[in-house]
C-alpha cells in the first residue's frame, strides 16, 4: 500500500479547527446554543448529559473566549442562569462548521 | 449523541421536542377532548343550560390551570428554560393561528346550528372530524409533536365509529366513544409525566451559580 503525501491530507484544515470548540462537550454546547436564543443552565444540562460542575466549568472556558454570555438574574425569587451565544461565539461556530465540512468533504474516499 | 454534528435542524427539533417530554400536553388534549364524552351526559344530570354552560366552562378552566400550574412548578424546574430562534417562534405561531381559525370555525357552525338552518348531522360530523384532522395534523407538524398525529386521528375516528356504534350497537351517546380515544391520551400523558418526574429530578440554581440536584 503506497502512503498518501502529506499533502493530499487535509493537516492544515485539522490545525486550524478552534481547538476551544473542538472538544465534545464544548461542540455540544454551542451546537445548543447556536440553535437557540438562549438557554438556562438546566436546559443545557438536560440536553447535554453533562452534570453541573463540568457544564459550568465548559461554560467558563467558552465565557473567558467571549463565545457565550451568561447572566445571573432572578425570576421571581428564584435564581436563573441564563446562556446565550455572542455575536463572536455564533461566527466562531459557523466558521468551526465550514471548516468542518470542508474537511469532510475534501477526504479521500 | 449520535448526530451529526452538522446536523443543527435535528439539534434545534430534538431539544424542542424535549418539551413534550413530560407528558402534559397529552393529558392537556386529552382532557379537553374528554369533555366531548361528559358533556352530553351533562344534559340528563343537570338540566339548567346555564348550570351546563358553567360547568362546561369551569371544567376547561381548571384543565387549563391545572396543566399551566404542571408546566410551571414540574417541568420548568426539571427541564429548564430555553428562548428558541425566529424559525421556531413562525412555527409554534402557525399552530396557534391554526387553532384560532378552528375555533372560529366552530364557532361560525354553532351560530349556523343557533340560527335554525336545516343541515344533514352526517355533514356535520363530517365537518367536525375534518376540522380535528386538519388543526391537529397542522399543529403537530408545526410543533413536530408527533403523538398528535396518532390522536388527531384517533379522535376524527372517534366521530363516525361513534355514530356507527350509537346506531347499531346501542350506544346511548355517539361521543361516548370519546372517553375511551381521549382516554387514551390521558393515560399515555399520565405515564409519561411519571416517568419524567422519576428521570428528571428538580434542579435548583443557586445564587453563587451553583446547583442543588
Amino acid at each position: 500500500m503506497v502512503a498518501r503525501k502529506s499533502e493530499e491530507i487535509p493537516v492544515q484544515s485539522l490545525i486550524d479547527l478552534d481547538r476551544l470548540i473542538h472538544e465534545p462537550a464544548r461542540l455540544t454546547i454551542m451546537m445548543l446554543l447556536y440553535v437557540v436564543e438562549s438557554a438556562d443552565f438546566t436546559f443545557l444540562m438536560n440536553q447535554t448529559g453533562l452534570t453541573w460542575g463540568n457544564l459550568s466549568s465548559h461554560m467558563s472556558k467558552l465565557e473567558e473566549a467571549g463565545y457565550v454570555a451568561v447572566e445571573k438574574k432572578f425570576v421571581g425569587k428564584k435564581p436563573s442562569t441564563m446562556a446565550h451565544l455572542t455575536d463572536s461565539g455564533r461566527d466562531a461556530f459557523q466558521t468551526y462548521r465550514r471548516q468542518m465540512q470542508l474537511l469532510f468533504d475534501g477526504l479521500p474516499d | 449523541m449520535a448526530i451529526s454534528p452538522l446536523n443543527l435542524k435535528e439539534v434545534e427539533r430534538r431539544a424542542f421536542r424535549s418539551t413534550f417530554e413530560d407528558g402534559l400536553w397529552d393529558m392537556y388534549l386529552g382532557m379537553i377532548f374528554l369533555s366531548f364524552a361528559i358533556i352530553p351526559l351533562l344534559d340528563q344530570l343537570v338540566p339548567s343550560e346555564t348550570a351546563q354552560l358553567a360547568i362546561q366552562a369551569g371544567y376547561v378552566v381548571i384543565v387549563m390551570l391545572l396543566f399551566l400550574a404542571g408546566k410551571r412548578f414540574v417541568t420548568v424546574p426539571r427541564l429548564g428554560r430555553a428562548r428558541f430562534g425566529p424559525a421556531r417562534k413562525r412555527r409554534v405561531l402557525n399552530a396557534r393561528i391554526l387553532l384560532l381559525l378552528s375555533v372560529l370555525v366552530g364557532l361560525a357552525a354553532w351560530l349556523i346550528f343557533a340560527s335554525g338552518a336545516d343541515i344533514e348531522g352526517s355533514l356535520v360530523l363530517l365537518l367536525f372530524a375534518v376540522n380535528i384532522i386538519v388543526v391537529l395534523g397542522g399543529m403537530a407538524y408545526f410543533l413536530d409533536y408527533d403523538r398528535l398525529y396518532l390522536y388527531a386521528g384517533l379522535w376524527a375516528l372517534s366521530i363516525p365509529a361513534g355514530e356507527y356504534l350509537r346506531e347499531h350497537a346501542g350506544l346511548s351517546q355517539a361521543t361516548s366513544v370519546f372517553f375511551v380515544t381521549a382516554g387514551l391520551a390521558v393515560v399515555i400523558g399520565l405515564i409519561l409525566f411519571i416517568r419524567f418526574i422519576q428521570t428528571h429530578p428538580v434542579v435548583k440554581d443557586t445564587a453563587d451559580g451553583g446547583a442543588q440536584v
